[in-house]
C-alpha cells in the first residue's frame, strides 16, 4: 500500500521514503526503483542544510507530519460530518494565514474520539478530538484552541522535540539511509524520529512550549478578528474537568494544568489584548455536535 | 424550513445550549472589583476577596458576568476566575475512583472503543485513507478568506507577547 506522493518532486520522495520506512510495512517502499542520481543530489542538498545547523526542509517536515497523522487517525477517524470538517478547515486556515507560516498546506479535523484534547503535527495538520470539540461554546473558543495548536506548529516545536528526543543526528542517520539504500538495516535509526514524533502525543511538549502556543494562541486569535479571550474560556471548561476521568488523562498528563495556564496567561496577557476583546465570539455558522453516548 | 424558521432554530438551539452552560462555579484567583458592566472603569459594585465563590453566569469579552452567594451581580475580569474542578458532581463527567497520577500512562482500564491512551496512540495502526481524506476536506485559502469575511472577521496587525518576566525557564530557542 502506498500513500499517494504525487505532490512531491523526486528528491523529497528520496527521503520521505526512508521515513516511511520507519513507521510500518504497509508504508514501505520499494528503494531498488529510485533514481540513484537524483537521490545522491537530494542527499548533497539534505546534508548541507544539516551542517548549516537548519531546520529540517520544510518538504520533509510536511512528510514526517503526514506520518504522524496517519497514526493518530488510525487511533481515531476523522468525524464524519464534512460540513463540520469544511468549516474548521476554514476557521483554521484563516487563522493560520494571520500566522508566520502561511505557505504550510494546513490541514484541520475533527476526530472520532470522546477523549477532550487536540494535536498538531509539523508541517501544518491539526487534530481536535470529538470531546473536545463538543464543549466548545463558540466559534471564538474553537479558535482559540486551533491557534494554540497552530501557535505550535508555527514555532516547530514539535521538530525540536523530536531532534532533542531522536538525537541531533536522526537527520544525519536519515540521509545516510538513503544513500547507502540499506532500507531495512538502517530503518532503526529512521523508525527513532517517527518514535519521537509520536512521543510528543503521548509524553507531550515542553511546559514552555505549551505556555508559548497559549501566548501565540491568543495573539492569532486577535489577527484573525476573534475575541483573544475564547482560549481562556476553554482552560476554564478544562479546569472544571474531572482530573480522574480518563477522557482527560492523556491530555492533562501532557500539559500543564489548566489553572497553570491560566496563571502564565494572565502574567503574559495582562490587559494588552483587551482592545481585541469586542473581536467575534458567536457565529452563526458554529458548527453544533450532539455529543455522543 | 424557511428562512425565519432556521433562524428561530439556531436562536433556540444557542438559548438551550447557555441554558446549559450557565451556572459554571469558579473562585477567585486575586482580589478582584466586582464592576456594573463588563468595562475597566465601569462603577465598581463590589470588591471580592480572592477565593470568593461566584456563579459564572456568561463570558463577554475580556469579562465574565458573575454572581456572588450573596446575590451580587456584575462583572469581574475572566482571568481572574478559576473553575473548580472535581468536588462538584458534574453529571456530563463520571468520576473514577482512582486519583489521576502524571506521567502515570499504565492505566489499561477499558476505555471502550473511543478511548485514546497513550498505549492506544503508538500501537495504532497508520491509516493511509484517513490521511488522504484529510487532504480531500482542506480549503483554499480564498475559501477561508473568504468564508472569514462572511462571519465578521477582519484581520488585524497584533504583536506577539513576550514571555512573562517572571517567566525562568524560557530561554529554549536553538537559533
Amino acid at each position: 500500500m502506498r500513500i499517494s506522493l504525487r505532490n512531491f518532486t523526486f528528491r523529497h520522495v528520496a527521503l520521505a521514503c526512508a521515513l516511511a520506512a520507519g513507521s510500518s510495512a504497509a508504508l514501505a517502499f520499494d528503494f531498488g526503483k529510485l533514481d540513484v542520481d537524483r537521490l545522491k543530489k537530494a542527499i548533497d542538498i539534505g546534508g548541507k542544510a544539516i551542517k548549516a545547523g537548519k531546520d529540517i526542509p520544510q518538504a520533509e517536515e510536511i512528510r514526517l507530519g503526514d506520518e504522524l497523522a496517519a497514526k493518530v487517525l488510525g487511533a481515531a477517524p476523522l468525524v464524519e460530518n464534512a460540513a463540520l470538517q469544511r468549516y474548521v478547515n476554514q476557521v483554521g486556515l484563516w487563522l493560520a494565514l494571520q500566522s508566520e507560516r502561511a505557505d504550510l498546506p494546513w490541514r484541520f479535523g475533527v476526530i472520532e474520539s470522546s477523549d477532550v484534547n487536540a494535536f498538531s503535527m509539523p508541517g501544518g495538520i491539526v487534530l481536535i478530538t470529538r470531546g473536545m470539540y463538543e464543549r466548545f461554546r463558540n466559534e471564538g473558543e474553537l479558535a482559540g484552541v486551533l491557534a494554540h495548536e497552530i501557535g505550535h506548529v508555527v514555532e516547530r516545536h514539535q521538530l525540536r522535540q523530536i531532534q532533542k528526543a531522536a538525537g541531533n543526528e536522526w537527520k544525519a542517520d536519515l540521509i545516510q539511509a538513503v544513500a547507502e539504500e540499506k532500507g531495512n538495516k538502517d530503518a532503526k535509526n529512521i523508525a527513532k524520529a517517527l518514535t519521537a514524533g509520536m512521543e510528543i502525543f503521548t509524553r507531550g511538549l515542553d511546559r514552555k512550549d505549551e505556555f508559548a502556543a497559549d501566548r501565540a494562541g491568543v495573539v492569532l486569535a486577535a489577527r484573525g478578528g476573534y475575541n483573544p479571550y475564547g482560549l481562556v474560556g476553554v482552560l476554564q471548561t478544562l479546569g472544571d474537568l474531572n482530573a480522574a476521568d480518563s477522557r482527560v488523562a492523556l491530555m492533562f498528563a501532557t500539559h500543564p494544568s489548566p489553572l497553570d495556564r491560566q496563571d502564565e496567561l494572565a502574567s503574559a496577557m495582562g490587559e494588552t489584548l483587551d482592545t481585541y476583546a469586542g473581536g467575534v465570539e458567536s457565529t452563526r455558522r458554529f458548527v453544533t455536535l450532539a455529543p455522543a453516548k | 424550513m424557511n428562512r425565519y424558521g432556521k433562524t428561530l432554530l439556531a436562536a433556540l438551539l444557542l438559548a438551550l445550549a447557555s441554558d446549559a452552560l450557565a451556572g459554571e462555579r469558579a473562585t477567585l484567583a486575586r482580589d478582584s472589583e466586582l464592576r456594573s458592566k463588563a468595562l475597566g472603569d465601569a462603577p465598581v459594585v463590589a470588591r471580592l476577596k480572592a477565593s470568593t465563590a461566584v456563579t459564572i453566569d456568561s463570558r463577554v469579552g475580556a469579562w465574565a458576568k458573575v454572581t456572588t452567594a450573596d446575590r451580587k451581580a456584575g462583572y469581574v475580569r475572566l482571568l481572574n476566575l478559576r473553575t473548580q474542578s472535581a468536588q462538584k458532581g458534574n453529571s456530563g463527567v463520571g468520576a473514577l475512583a482512582s486519583a489521576f497520577r502524571t506521567g502515570s500512562s499504565g492505566q489499561s482500564v477499558a476505555t471502550g472503543v473511543k478511548g485514546m491512551s497513550a498505549e492506544q496512540l503508538t500501537a495504532a495502526e497508520p491509516s493511509p485513507a484517513q490521511l488522504a481524506k484529510l487532504a480531500e476536506l482542506r480549503e483554499s485559502d480564498a475559501q477561508a478568506r473568504s468564508t472569514a469575511a462572511a462571519a465578521g472577521l477582519a484581520a488585524q496587525t497584533v504583536a506577539y507577547l513576550p514571555p512573562p518576566a517572571t517567566g525562568s525557564d524560557d530561554n529554549g530557542k536553538d537559533d
